[in-house]
């Protein structure tokens, strides 16, 4: 494939060679290290490919032993541009394109981010574009060596981070540190964090891992209270304090607590009916596609149904790669409805408001509380009906915020006793 | 000759290196690669006579055509229906 490629481009003949013997002919261009492909013996004589250089060397021998070749098809490139020497328009256009697509080389026209997790492809790039690292920036400008480090100050959650250039396309590689920034906290020493609660409740468990717990379970706490210290007092033999220590407090605790509901249900409800032709929907779709301000449709939405639907859909063109352009297409639709009132009767009402009911339950289970007791009531009344109640809940009520630190009492213990 | 050949495998060198002898290799009836040979005596599609140091092969066919003839190898194509040594009369 390769070699047919080469040969094309210096152009080659399809020769044939008649005389007295035209095997001299044959060995003689071996011989030269002239490589010929192709051969046929044809009615005495023979027809073979030569490439237009080692034709041109096989003239000196050519009388020495004795043979008569003719040209008979001429290939590849030299030829074809010497045909079409004439067409001034067709070599400018070549070099045009040429000279276009090693323009369009000197650019980066993709970022390609891999490897990151907790942080977005967005994110990345917006902090690159501050760096003016960008689509569309000339690749000689990008210094790969300077957007790691960039990156890697910006964040610090990231452990290691690598940008090379290939071709049109700057690849980040990057690793996130994926213990999570616990760690870090500990690089902290003198500052710890207390749990407080969340909310006001009733404690039902406290497991410590770290601190010092200041509740016990039963008790009724108060929002911002705390529940375990993250400081921890250091005693002396006499049971005096003589120091603290602060640490990232750690604990599970469950707290229960009451949360109110409350949800309404109109007894009258707007509902579309769609008009139908001969047994189908009646959807009337355009198409089209918009560059920046400017849109070109195809059909048409406008009916005469006083009540309708209308459906978009638009779509960006390349969106997936770094490089948007401004062009979207899609489809409108426009569906014909009339719309009118229903009543629903006292067990359609209670039936929609104990699902919507349900569902706010499952979501409360997917938080991770669980449901002890709920006392939600479906009141229904002239227009509407309502569900109204409270549902009691346990769940983890503990929230980490800064320890107050506090002046050590070592040396206020011995001013004292000094005085 | 005698002797080149027993030092050639003394010295564990292969045969056609040491002695210059023709190399071919079939494939099936259609296709025939040949190295160390020294020159085309003959070439028409039923018949191709190929001198070698050690003398000639006479390949008859139908159709035969040469692929490529390089100063290293010949690639022969066709139905060949017999390969035939002769031994050199003259050089």
């Amino acid at each position: 494939m390769v070699l047919s490629i080469v040969r094309w481009v210096k152009g080659y003949l399809r020769i044939r060679a008649e005389g007295y013997s035209p095997e001299r002919f044959l060995n003689a261009c071996r011989y030269r290290g002239i490589d010929l492909w192709g051969l046929k013996s044809a009615g005495g004589a023979y027809e073979m490919y030569i490439s237009l250089e080692d034709f041109r060397k096989s003239g000196t021998f050519l009388r020495k032993t004795g043979t008569r070749v003719k040209v008979r098809r001429r290939h590849g490139l030299p030829f074809f541009l010497y045909r079409f020497r004439r067409r001034k328009l067709f070599f400018a256009g070549a070099f045009l394109g040429a000279s276009l697509l090693y323009i369009l080389s000197l650019f980066i026209w993709e970022i390609d981010i891999e490897g990151n997790r907790e942080r977005t492809d967005e994110a990345i790039l917006s902090f690159l574009h501050t760096e003016d690292i960008y689509c569309g920036m000339a690749s000689g400008d990008v210094d790969c060596s300077r957007i790691s480090e960039e990156l890697r100050r910006k964040f610090d959650d990231f452990v290691w981070v690598s940008a090379a250039v290939d071709g049109t396309k700057l690849i980040i590689r990057v690793k996130e540190n994926e213990v999570g920034t616990e760690e870090k906290n500990v690089s902290g020493e003198e500052r710890g964090t207390d749990l407080t609660a969340e909310r006001d409740c009733r404690i039902v468990s406290i497991v410590t891992r770290k601190g010092t717990p200041s509740v016990r379970a039963g008790a009724e706490v108060k929002k911002g209270q705390i529940l375990v210290s993250g400081r921890m007092d250091l005693t002396d033999d006499a049971g005096e304090v003589t120091g603290y220590r602060y640490t990232q407090a750690q604990a599970d605790i469950t707290g229960e607590y009451r949360i109110s509901y409350e949800d309404t249900q109109e007894r009258s409800v707007t509902v579309r009916d769609y008009v139908y032709d001969r047994g189908s929907q009646i959807r009337q779709k355009e198409y089209f596609l918009r560059i920046g301000a400017w849109t070109l449709t195809f059909g048409s939405v406008k009916n005469s149904y006083p009540d309708q639907e209308y459906h978009t859909e638009e779509k960006q063109l390349f969106h997936d790669s770094a490089f948007a352009f401004p062009v979207f297409y899609g489809v409108r639709e426009a569906v014909p409805c009339s719309l009118r009132k229903e009543t629903r009767s006292d067990g359609q009402l209670r039936e929609i408001l104990s699902a919507r009911f349900q569902r706010a339950c499952r979501d409360m289970e997917k938080k991770g509380l669980e449901i002890v007791e709920n006392d939600v009531k479906i009141y229904t009344e002239q227009n509407a009906a309502s569900a109204k109640g409270t549902v009691t809940v346990r769940g983890p009520v503990g929230t980490a915020s800064d320890s107050q630190i506090l002046p050590e009492p070592e040396a206020a213990g011995r001013t004292e006793r000094e005085d | 000759m005698l002797l080149r050949g027993r030092m050639a495998d003394a010295a564990e060198i292969p045969r056609e290196l040491a002695l210059s002898l023709p190399v071919l290799r079939a494939v099936g009836r259609q296709e025939i690669r040949i190295e160390n040979y020294r020159g085309i005596r003959e070439y028409t599609q039923e018949l191709i006579r190929i001198s070698t140091k050690s003398g000639e092969i006479r390949l008859t066919g139908r159709r035969l055509g040469i692929e490529y003839y390089t100063n290293a190898e010949m690639k022969i194509t066709g139905l060949v229906s017999a390969i035939e040594y002769r031994q050199q009369k003259e050089g």
